[in-house]
């Protein structure tokens, strides 16, 4: 309906909600919205439900700092209204923090974010991080990149879909690695198989790996903008 | 090994107790169980923080359902006593699940003892412990939670430094079997009782009591019942002699009852799980008990008399239950929802109350005996069209008389018709083999009455959509049950079971209808279990040590842990479930009652030898069974007592 009302969420997934599955991330903020009793709009068809649409889907175990969905409502409602009723109803692992108003023709969220930023935590005492460091810049100027994933063979250009070099830091557990992915219609590099093979090449080997997605990005002209 | 496995459980407790430190209980073992959870399935269900979730306080009361957190989170009872107890002050719930066997076997390998989710802490230093015990089948998950918590099983050998460990739930009729393992039964409907119980083991505990005075204290409260103030005596025979209360507890607990269910809250915000449970919507209970008579059914037995909410409060708690909640389904439950008599205009106006919004309305199945089809019409208005179940239990007239069950073959007939010309493609029909007095005749006569069934339903269509028709039929097995009229008859025999199960394949129709039945091994144990004594308990032990855990999923569940159990503990299961009783007989839980009269389920019994019906108390007459004026409670119909 293009009388409703398109309403952008930010949110997190923190702490121990890195165990949630996309699912039941979607579930969630659903029922969220209907605990805020915001007057959400409902599609059309033979099982009407929430008109709502969702950022690119994060894997269990990965955290997240910025994540991002679209709810269109079928009355306005002030967003530092809005903003609180759903602050309100969110448990505390899926905290709401922004809200704002998008126009109805922008294109969706899956379509317009390209960029998908992580912070990695690798748990390796003895780790070298310049090794790491040099391993992922050769990964990255390669031309092609082999990697399995969910049990299937599957090709990449590292030069598209890896736009930077990552930061290394050690820590006293292991290291920190802070590094970019650009996902387009081709697939999507899933970036604990990427950090396997920086590893491999590398010779390190770590125990216990974590993500934190970090940001989200749209590419305007070459520049990374948030979605709101 | 597994035996290694029990025995390092219990060197483990005794260490604990000896530095046992009750200040130290609040120790958090998230750290310890976070890495692990990258490595298990489905780890949302460890998290805890979910909306709805608890306040920890400084009184801890775990409430344990020992399944997956799936089925026990689903579990209403458990949530309306997690409710009952964050109502008192300084008191917070702790649910406590059986971690699936990935997690179970990385904490055993690891050394991190089974864990609260609300605080994290260790299950052994909650202040008291409530297990629900779901089915018979879940006994050996109950010793597991038992052993990942590192409680001594026994409680003779847990000290004053462990909490109380009480067990409540639809199987406590005949809790003997797990008699040494609990501290105390709570027998019946729990939202008053546990507040009680949980108060008095608060101030005593307080106090410095001992276990000991507080288990004496308890007895005091009705529905309480301590198994380690009865003595039991047998015969040389196997049978019970007799069983004598000691410790001034009663010479039999009457159980515990609710008599006006608007003085119990339903669940008001429940907690909301992330994971996919088994039924993932807000539930309201909107009446109590069944009075149908089923002579099979214990739940019937048990539960009585009839007792419902008003057509007013279930709205209003439907409407504030389903906003704090966010749920887009409420679920309407009960023993027959179908039977609130007033389901139309509650229904109706939840409808009128949720239209546009996307929620819908249902009731846990469509149990059309009790149910017109204009009703059926009326919910699937709501939503989805939920499949249609039907419960015959008998293919005769004859034998249905013999059980109770009060519905005619022109009745399900008719209703098939309608239900099939109103748009309906399937429904399934529930049976029971292994009846008292069943024949062959009443075994081909399922078949006979599946294809009837079939034949109404192709007919009440339009010829082209006769192909895409099924009826399902679900045969189960009779298990006698404790406290019901069938409490004397002897289970039928495993060779029993598949004979009449082949009988009954030749007398299905080849076409249009899928058949499934129950496991006949695990009815067997079930019926073991279900009228076993205290003798049972080193069996439970026995086969626990041989790997038995999660026995109610099918595909862990392994015959020959027990029979190898059974063995080992020389016991005869067969005298347990194939044995004729007299009616003269001492049950092993002859000091538990339903309120039920004996005298009126050996009416019962004979009644069902001599195919006499007995009518619905609900909508007849007082049939006399004795609940009403032993628990001092009154049928209530539509929120009034029926005078
Ligand atoms: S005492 Fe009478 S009215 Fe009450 S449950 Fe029994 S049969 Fe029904």
């Amino acid at each position: 309906m293009s009388s409703d009302f398109r309403l952008r969420i930010n949110y997190r997934k923190a702490d121990r909600g890195a165990f949630l599955s996309h699912l039941e991330v979607l579930h969630t903020v659903e029922r969220i919205v209907r605990r805020a009793q915001l007057p959400y709009a409902i599609t059309q068809g033979f099982h009407p439900h929430m008109k709502v649409a969702f950022g690119p889907a994060l894997s269990v175990g990965t955290a997240s700092d910025g994540e991002y969905l679209d709810l269109w409502l079928s009355e306005f409602v002030r967003p530092d209204i809005a903003l609180a009723k759903l602050k309100a109803s969110a448990p505390r692992v899926l905290p709401i923090e922004r809200v704002g108003y998008i126009g109805n023709k922008l294109p969706s969220l899956t379509a317009a974010i390209t960029i998908h930023a992580y912070r990695a935590e690798i748990w390796a005492r003895d780790i070298e991080i310049d090794k790491v460091e040099q391993s992922f810049q050769s990964v990255r100027k390669s031309t092609s990149l082999e990697v399995v994933q969910k049990d299937k063979k599957k090709v990449f250009n590292p030069a598209l879909c890896i736009p930077k070099d990552a930061v290394v830091t050690k820590n006293e557990e292991g290291c920190t690695i802070d590094f970019s992915l650009r996902i387009d219609q081709t697939g999507a590099l899933r970036p604990e198989i990427l950090l396997q093979e920086v590893c491999n090449r590398a010779g390190q080997t770590y125990s216990h790996l974590e993500l934190v997605r970090t940001g989200l990005f749209i590419e305007e002209d070459g520049v990374w903008v948030r979605p709101m | 090994m597994f035996l290694s496995r029990h025995a390092e459980a219990i060197l483990k407790a005794i260490v604990r107790v000896a530095e046992n430190n009750r200040s130290s209980k609040k120790t958090d073992l998230w750290p310890q169980i976070r890495p692990l959870l990258y490595r298990v399935e489905r780890p949302s269900r460890y998290i805890d923080s979910e909306w709805g979730v608890a306040e920890a306080q400084d009184y801890r009361v775990g409430l344990c359902y020992p399944d997956t957190y799936e089925v026990g989170q689903a579990n209403q009872a458990l949530a309306l006593l997690y409710q009952a107890a964050n109502s008192l002050d300084g008191v917070s719930g702790e649910r406590i699940f059986l971690p699936w066997i990935d997690l179970s076997d990385l904490m055993r390998k690891e050394d991190i003892e089974l864990f609260t989710l609300e605080s994290f802490m260790p299950v052994s230093r909650v202040d008291i412990l409530g297990i629900t015990i779901p089915y018979e089948l879940s006994y050996t998950s109950i010793l597991e939670v038992l052993s990942l918590a590192h409680i001594p099983f026994r409680a003779k050998y847990r000290d004053d430094s462990y909490p109380l460990v009480i067990g409540g739930g639809p199987c406590v009729f005949n809790p003997e079997p797990l008699a040494d393992f609990f501290d105390a039964f709570l027998i019946g409907e729990g939202e008053e009782a546990w507040k009680e119980i949980i108060s008095t083991d608060k101030t005593m505990r307080a106090q410095g009591k001992t276990k000991q005075e507080i288990l004496e204290k308890l007895v005091g409260i009705s529905g309480v019942y301590v198994p380690s103030f009865y003595d039991v005596s047998y015969r040389e025979d196997g049978r019970i002699s007799t069983i004598t209360p000691t410790h001034g507890a009663p010479d039999r607990v009457y159980k515990r009852v609710v008599t006006d269910m608007e003085t119990v809250a339903p669940i008001q915000c429940p907690i909301v799980p992330y994971v996919d449970v088994v039924h993932n919507r807000y539930t309201l209970e909107i009446l109590r008990g069944c009075t149908r008579g089923c002579r099979f059914c214990q739940a019937g037995m048990t539960y009585r008399p009839v007792r419902e909410r008003s057509a007013d409060s279930i709205v209003k708690n439907a409407i504030d239950g389903l906003r704090d909640s966010g749920y887009d389904e409420i679920s309407l439950t009960s023993l027959s929802s179908a039977d609130h008599s007033q389901l139309e205009e509650v229904v109706r106006r939840l409808q009128k109350q949720f239209e546009g919004s996307g929620v819908s309305v249902s009731l846990p199945s469509l149990r059309v005996d009790a149910f017109s089809i204009d009703m059926a019409h009326l919910m699937a208005q709501g939503g989805r069209k939920t499949g249609l179940t039907f419960a015959p239990e008998a293919g005769s007239q004859r034998l249905r008389d013999v059980i109770n069950k009060n519905v005619t073959e022109e009745q399900l007939l008719e209703t098939v018709e309608r239900a099939f010309k109103a748009g309906w493609r399937r429904i399934k029909l529930y049976f029971m083999i292994g009846l008292p007095t069943e024949t062959d005749e009443d075994i081909a006569a399922i078949g006979e009455l599946a294809g009837k069934v079939l034949r109404t339903a192709k007919k009440s269509v339009e010829p082209g959509q006769r192909g895409g028709i099924t009826v399902g039929v679900s045969v189960s097995t009779l298990v006698p049950k404790s406290h019901t009229p069938f409490q004397w008859e002897p289970q039928a025999t495993d060779e029993e079971i598949h004979r009449k199960q082949r009988v009954l394949r030749d007398f299905m129709p080849r076409k249009g209808v899928n058949l499934s039945w129950h496991d006949a091994d695990i009815s067997f144990l079930e019926g073991v279990i279900a009228r076993g004594d205290r003798r049972l308990s080193p069996v439970l032990e026995a086969a626990w040590r041989n790997g038995a855990r999660f026995d109610a999923w099918s595909e862990q569940f392994s015959l020959k842990r027990w029979l190898d159990a059974f063995e080992e503990c020389a016991y005869n299961p067969a005298f347990t479930a194939h044995r004729a009783r007299d009616y003269d007989e001492v049950f092993p839980w002859a000091h538990l009652s339903t309120g039920v009269s004996d005298a009126y389920l050996v009416a019962e019994a004979k009644k069902a030898r001599e195919e006499v019906l007995t009518q619905d108390c609900s909508f007849d007459s007082c049939t006399g069974c004795g609940a009403c004026q032993t628990l001092d409670v009154d049928i209530v119909l539509g929120g009034e007592k029926r005078q």
